[in-house]
């Protein structure tokens, strides 16, 4: 366990955004630290330890940052199942979405989400932000207890 | 489906007790008014015939006068009952004629009912529409853009030393391209908002909002010398958001627009108006425009400078007009080529827009 590296957990299902918010990440050395869930049901999945990721290690991610719009199980019903989750609902949760429009930001902010980022068109200003994320919620922030490198420090 | 059915019977028996009511008391006075002058006929009958029957016939028996009181009596009654009869008669094709006219009229506001429903779908099922569409540009039409730019940029940096000069402006165009385009959905999408939201309406200071909008457009001022003239201006009604920002699109195009000028003038004031409007003018010594093209400032995405002389996707004056409109009030602009211009905006006083 040599790894005290706050782990974060992409919900993504476009394989370029995926590309390029690691890319973005990359910067700081994040990347390694990201596990990609393509779905919302893969993303609970992960966060249950449920079906492939019956024997994933222990621990929550620092931070789950969400897309909103995703196969399966949309990113909105993920935030409300994390938030209903006992061992899950003070998870930092960002959304990091295409969408502007104000019934996604006011519904997600209503389900208790940490933070809602609107995905730049203009790369500069996409890497700044994705970035931006990644540094105040995997180093900056202290995340709740139970999360990965951090469960034994706390106590 | 079931619930809108209940409304509308509930609508119509309501309907149909309120018709009822003063009716049923109409019923019984006319069956009153013909018993009351048989009966007068009648009283009024037996009293003549006691007296002529004194006068002419003093020696008549006991028996006789009865059988002529009889006699009498019948006439009367007869006369009495043929004036009730030919009432009731009256009254019953008077009754079934309102009946059937009500029917009509209740099958009318049926249909009407229907109709107007039929509308509310339609125009719900458009409403839905126009929400469903924006949402998917705003979540699906933005994602290939930000791709495009993405990789432009991550083949910039991998091989940038290695490409020419006409090959690299390329690659710039190609994101500078998918940059405004993202622009342009952006706008789009604030231009149908603004046309879809609930308004909060107050009454609040405009010449505080100028105020505030002239202190959030500092920036644009830097290095600037601009004279501003400003009236004082009165308080009006409507929402504050939506109205700060059609002038925040006003004064700074004001400020946009003067740009070539040594010393820019910007003047915002009331303009004499009807009694039940307010008329605000924002007038600028810039470049102004030709006539001509008056109709097609407020236009979507309509410019009339080409984007190296000024900047813009043609939105602002757009988003203006769609915020008075919403008010109820009306835009309009004068100017000339290289004379200034001038942008009026009216506001009712009492909202009859939405």
């Amino acid at each position: 366990m040599g790894t005290e590296l706050k782990r974060i957990l992409l919900v993504e299902d476009d394989p370029r955004d995926v590309e390029l918010i690691l890319e973005s990440l990359g910067d700081y050395n994040l990347a390694n630290e990201v596990v990609v869930a393509r779905d919302g049901e893969e993303a609970l999945d992960y966060l249950c330890c449920r079906e492939t990721f019956k024997s994933r290690p222990n621990g929550n991610p620092a931070v789950v940052l969400l897309d909103l719009k995703l196969p399966k199980i949309s990113g909105m019903e993920v935030l409300r199942q994390i938030r209903s989750d006992q061992k899950l609902k003070m998870m930092p949760v960002v959304i990091l979405t295409s969408s502007r429009e104000e019934k996604d930001w006011v519904e997600s902010y209503k389900l208790g989400v940490n933070a809602y980022v609107v995905k730049p068109v203009d790369f500069h200003e996409f890497v700044k932000a994705v970035k931006d994320v990644g540094a105040f919620w995997a180093v900056v922030n202290e995340p709740p207890p139970g999360s990965v490198g951090k469960v034994k420090k706390g106590k | 489906m079931q619930d809108e059915a209940e409304i509308e019977d509930n609508s119509l028996s309501g309907l149909a007790t309120s018709v009822s009511e003063p009716r049923r008391s109409s019923q019984n006075t006319r069956l009153a008014v013909p018993l009351l002058i048989a009966a007068i006929i009648m009283l009024f009958g037996m009293s003549i015939f006691q007296v002529v029957k004194h006068l002419l016939l003093p020696n008549v028996s006991l028996a006789e006068s009865n059988i002529i009181t009889v006699l009498f009596s019948s006439v009367v009654a007869t006369i009495a009952a043929y004036f009730i009869l030919r009432n009731r008669q009256a009254l019953l094709e008077q009754t079934l004629k309102e009946i059937a006219e009500r029917k009509r009229a209740e099958a009318e506001i049926k249909a009407l009912n229907k109709d107007m429903e039929y509308h509310i779908v339609q125009l719900e099922s458009a409403n839905k529409e126009l929400e469903s569409f924006s949402y998917s540009v705003s979540h699906d039409l933005r994602a290939p853009l930000r791709h495009i730019s993405g990789y432009v940029e991550l083949l910039l940096k991998n091989v940038s030393s290695a490409l020419d000069e006409k090959s690299l402006r390329y690659l710039t165009t190609i994101s500078q391209s998918a940059n405004r385009m993202g622009l342009l959905i952006d706008d789009l999408l604030t231009f149908s908002r603004i046309g879809r939201i609930e308004m909060q309406k107050t009454k609040f200071s405009l010449d505080r909002l100028v105020e505030e909008v002239v202190d959030d457009l500092e920036d644009e001022t830097k290095g600037r010398e601009i004279i501003w003239e400003r009236g004082p201006l009165p308080d009006v009604y409507g929402d504050r958001s939506l109205m700060k920002l059609a002038f925040l699109n006003l004064v700074a195009n004001a400020i946009k627009f003067t740009t070539p000028r040594k010393q820019a003038r910007i003047e915002i004031g009331t303009a004499s108006s009807a009694d039940d409007e307010t008329v605000v003018f924002i007038r600028d010594n810039g470049v102004g425009f030709n006539m001509k093209y008056a109709d097609k400032l407020f236009g979507v995405f309509q410019r009339l400078h080409s984007p190296d002389q000024f900047e813009g996707t043609g939105i602002g004056l757009a988003n203006v007009q769609r915020v008075i409109h919403r008010h109820g009030g009306k835009t309009w602009a004068e100017g000339e080529v290289d004379g200034g211009a001038t942008f009026y905006i009216s506001i009712p006083k009492s909202i009859k827009g939405e």
